[in-house]
């Protein structure tokens, strides 16, 4: 159908109402002639002599230039060197033996309970570091570390590629460097003139000036060069800032490793350069999303058999629950030489998922590190055959036991209704927690309310005045003048949607936090932002009820959907009809919500029967063990009870 | 996915142009503007939907071409290049913008819509080319940056598979997967539009 066969739709007409049409053919060359009717016009006449003035002012070589004549390269065998050597001298002074004065052996993180299968010897890769100004101490499971901590391990013979989270001050630029003429790199960790220059700076001082050249010298051993490499790389977008010219430096902890199993793709020149380049697999950013989801570069395609979220549970299936997802990426057609070569297999030329995450190594592997050592690599899933391949899945043994979840803060209960009451970090880490549809998930923390609008703090306007934060640090300040500003976190932050059937924003003084207990759940559809099977949207959470607040336990949520004025209360409900299954051992109420039959799927919740449309329909979230009529209980897990009049019409109910 | 309407390119950039900017001859740097001025402003205007932002990705586009001429190894590939730094300017001037709120009207809108509502156009099919124009800018709209971009460069700048691979430097298997995804998005937006 060409344009001109297409249905009238009012064109010259004054306005509104403008007929409604039938679905409109638009093939390329309608779409070809309105994109140049829209777009295809010249530049402002002006522009020009405007853009070649600015150019004009602009000098040719930045005056840093005479220092990196060569700068990537040079630059960064200078940073190694200098790291190298540091390396080096902290080794000879200070070996790292489980006698070392000062240090304690815990496991990952420091604030964790050590493995009960890892010695409780010196572990270079997980041992406390010293804290870093303002950062957390922990994020995803990783100590957090300083660059020269960080780059100190370069020494350590097993390195290898230790995941390792280090924190800093994020710069990037497309300075004017001169690069010579010279073949492409042949590894994506070679650094060589790339468009983009990232680095990781210890301070929080611009490197940059405006126009990109360097502000001042800065000190080779105080700035970690950043390599992003990604199974396929995304176009950028709003996917992070790691894509982003940012001259102004932006407080992040970059989550990666050096010893990237790529750089076997260099050059024997240029390999030593490449294993001691940081490649990143998470830049996890401030302002409450420390560590809320693997870099996502999945691109749902309609070609693909497996979703990302299926590709994502199949990849947790193989790692086990304890370990952490980082990255979740698709290539269709592709051919990436790193694996070909490391597997000798042919060409993966169908579509093929890559989840990159990490586990904490057992003890008995043939692995040189010592057990609890976070371990990073690839798994590599077919797409239409579902299978999985690569190191992680071949190599590693899932752990002997489990590796255990962080308490939570003292003063809070450690189970909640039947629930294990987590801490925000494991919580908002992916991989740590299940997060099967609706099971509910406890986390402690401190409850914030902040004032409305901060929509760029959190991303999200939805979710924007509820905050649950690892720290009871105050997160918003008031000026004299009454203007609220929030504060970065310190550390990871749950920030739940609110949905209807879900708790309300309890009516708490605003910005002063309060110790709380949340139960949430994840993979709800209605909060899934980003469409059905996305393993980013599906990680949204959803607050079900404000369980325990400054250390008191709160009662179920109760919610009546607006206009609705049932004839039975939520307390009669819970105790008359619902009661059978209420009064069982070891389940809770969650929430009880009231609505009309028809409007059930506000709720998420679909019936087992016919329902009239203008019944009164209750629903009640349970946590706990479900009972189950002729036969045992169900599994531990959350329930949900619908209930009409006097009866249980249906239930529903998932397991961990 | 059938390939994008034939559209007339516009000539590349003599090789010997290039290779003196490359060695900081002002003037041949000048001719490049002057030269590829129009073909940068229309794939900035069409990736960021509004006038202003596309004068200033446009300006940032020059800029940052000038400070990295010199490292430019592959002269026959400037097109793709200037591109690909047109491409990531125009996403930093919208990063940079998000916070603005105030809508601007793009001056050719106005004259558009009068010529729409009444205003002598010349051809039959003039009056639904406009409606279509405005359709499209106002569907792209609610499209991500990202597919924003790639519909430009096929359906506007008319390039193939291979072309966009080059410039936004992604495999051509992802090119197609998400040329598809947009076509798709752009289809229910404008469908959505048509009922509006």
């Amino acid at each position: 159908m060409t344009g001109d066969q297409r249905p009238e739709t009012g064109a010259g007409s004054s306005g509104p109402p403008r007929p409604s049409v039938a679905p409109e053919a638009w093939d390329d060359e309608r779409l070809a002639a309105a994109f140049a009717g829209r777009y295809d016009r010249p530049a402002p006449h002006d522009l020009t002599i405007a853009t070649l003035d600015r150019v004009a002012q602009i000098r040719r070589r930045p005056r840093w230039w005479p220092r990196f004549d060569r700068p990537t390269r040079d630059r960064l065998v200078a940073v190694v060197g200098v790291v190298a050597v540091v390396a080096v001298v902290g080794v000879v002074a200070q070996p790292w033996t489980s006698s070392r004065p000062g240090t304690t052996a815990t496991g990952p993180a420091g604030s964790r309970t050590s493995p009960t299968s890892s010695p409780a010897s010196s572990n270079p890769y997980v041992e406390p570091s010293p804290a870093v100004a303002g950062f957390p101490t922990d994020v995803g499971g990783l100590t957090v570390r300083s660059i020269t901590d960080a780059t100190r391990l370069l020494a350590e013979p097993t390195l290898g590629d230790t995941e390792l989270a280090i924190a800093g001050w994020y710069s990037a630029s497309d300075l004017a460097l001169p690069c010579p003429d010279q073949p492409a790199p042949a590894s994506p960790v070679e650094i060589r003139c790339p468009d983009v220059h990232a680095w990781l700076s210890a301070t929080d001082r611009p490197i940059m000036s405006a126009d990109g050249s360097l502000e001042q010298a800065v000190d080779p051993a105080t700035l970690l060069p950043l390599r992003f490499v990604a199974p396929s790389e995304p176009l950028g977008g709003d996917g992070g800032p790691h894509h982003a010219m940012n001259t102004t430096p932006q407080q992040v902890v970059a989550i990666g490793h050096f010893h990237d199993e790529r750089s076997s793709g260099c050059p024997a020149d240029e390999r030593a350069t490449c294993e001691q380049t940081f490649v990143v697999d998470v830049l996890s950013s401030g302002y409450g999303t420390w560590f809320d989801r693997p870099t996502s570069v999945v691109e749902p395609a309609p070609t693909t058999r497996l979703s990302g979220a299926a590709a994502l549970g199949l990849a947790r299936d193989r790692l086990g629950p304890y370990a952490t997802v980082l990255q979740v990426g698709l290539e269709l057609g592709s051919d990436p030489p790193w694996f070909r070569a490391k597997t000798a297999a042919d060409c993966l030329c169908p579509p093929t998922w890559f989840v990159r995450g990490f586990r904490y190594l057992a003890d008995g592997t043939t692995d040189p590190r010592p057990a609890g050592t976070p371990v990073a690599s690839w798994l590599v899933i077919d797409d239409a055959t579902g299978t999985i391949s690569g190191p992680l899945a071949e190599s590693i043994p899932p752990p002997a036991t489990p590796y255990p979840f962080a308490s939570p803060p003292d003063g809070f209960p450690t189970t909640i209704e039947g629930l294990p009451v987590r801490t925000v970090a494991d919580v908002v880490d992916p991989g740590r927690v299940d997060r099967e549809r609706d099971q509910p998930i406890a986390v402690a923390g401190w409850f914030t309310q902040l004032p409305l609008h901060p929509c760029e703090a959190t991303a999200d306007c939805n979710r924007e005045t509820v905050v649950l934060a690892g720290t009871d640090k105050r997160l918003v300040t008031t000026a004299p003048g009454g203007v609220a500003t929030l504060v970065p976190p310190d550390g990871p932050v749950l920030n739940p949607a609110i949905l209807p059937g879900g708790a309300s924003r309890p009516a708490v003084p605003m910005g002063t936090p309060l110790p709380a207990i949340f139960i949430v759940h994840a993979g709800d559809p209605r909060a899934d932002r980003d469409g059905p099977g996305n393993p980013v949207g599906s990680e949204t959470f959803v607050l079900d009820q404000v369980a325990w607040l400054n250390g008191k336990a709160q009662g179920p949520t109760e919610w009546i959907a607006p206009g609705l004025d049932p004839v039975e209360s939520p307390t009669k409900i819970l105790h008359d009809t619902a009661g059978g299954v209420l009064t069982a051992p070891d389940t809770w109420p969650i929430s009880i919500s009231a609505v009309l039959a028809r409007d059930m799927a506000t709720l998420g919740v679909n019936a087992d029967q016919d329902i009239a449309p203008d019944k009164v329909v209750w629903v009640v979230r349970l946590a706990g063990r479900m009972p189950r009529e002729g036969g045992p209980p169900g599994p531990d897990g959350y329930g949900e009870v619908l209930v009409v009049s006097d009866e249980i019409l249906s239930t529903h109910w998932t397991s961990p | 996915m059938g390939g994008p309407a034939v559209r007339e390119r516009s000539h590349h950039v003599d090789r010997a142009v290039i290779e003196r900017a490359r060695g900081g001859d002002t003037d041949a740097f000048e001719t490049i503007v002057r030269e590829r001025m129009d073909a940068v402003y229309r794939l900035s205007l069409a990736i960021v939907g509004d006038e202003a932002d596309a004068r200033d990705a446009a300006q940032e586009t020059f800029v940052s071409v000038w400070r990295r001429i010199a490292s430019l190894r592959e002269v026959d590939r400037f097109d793709a290049w200037l591109q690909r730094i047109a491409v990531n300017a125009a996403r930093m001037t919208l990063r940079g913008r998000r916070r603005r709120q105030v809508r601007e009207i793009a001056s050719d809108d106005v004259i558009r819509r009068a010529s729409a509502e009444g205003v002598a156009v010349p051809g039959a099919g003039a009056a639904r080319s406009v409606d279509d124009a405005d359709r499209l800018g106002r569907a792209l709209a609610g499209l991500s940056l990202d597919q924003r971009t790639i519909l430009a460069l096929h359906h506007l700048e008319g390039q193939g598979l291979a072309e966009i691979a080059d410039v936004l430097r992604i495999p051509v298997g992802t090119v197609k997967s998400r040329l598809f995804t947009a076509r798709r998005e752009l289809e229910r937006a404008l469908a959505a539009e048509a009922e509006r």
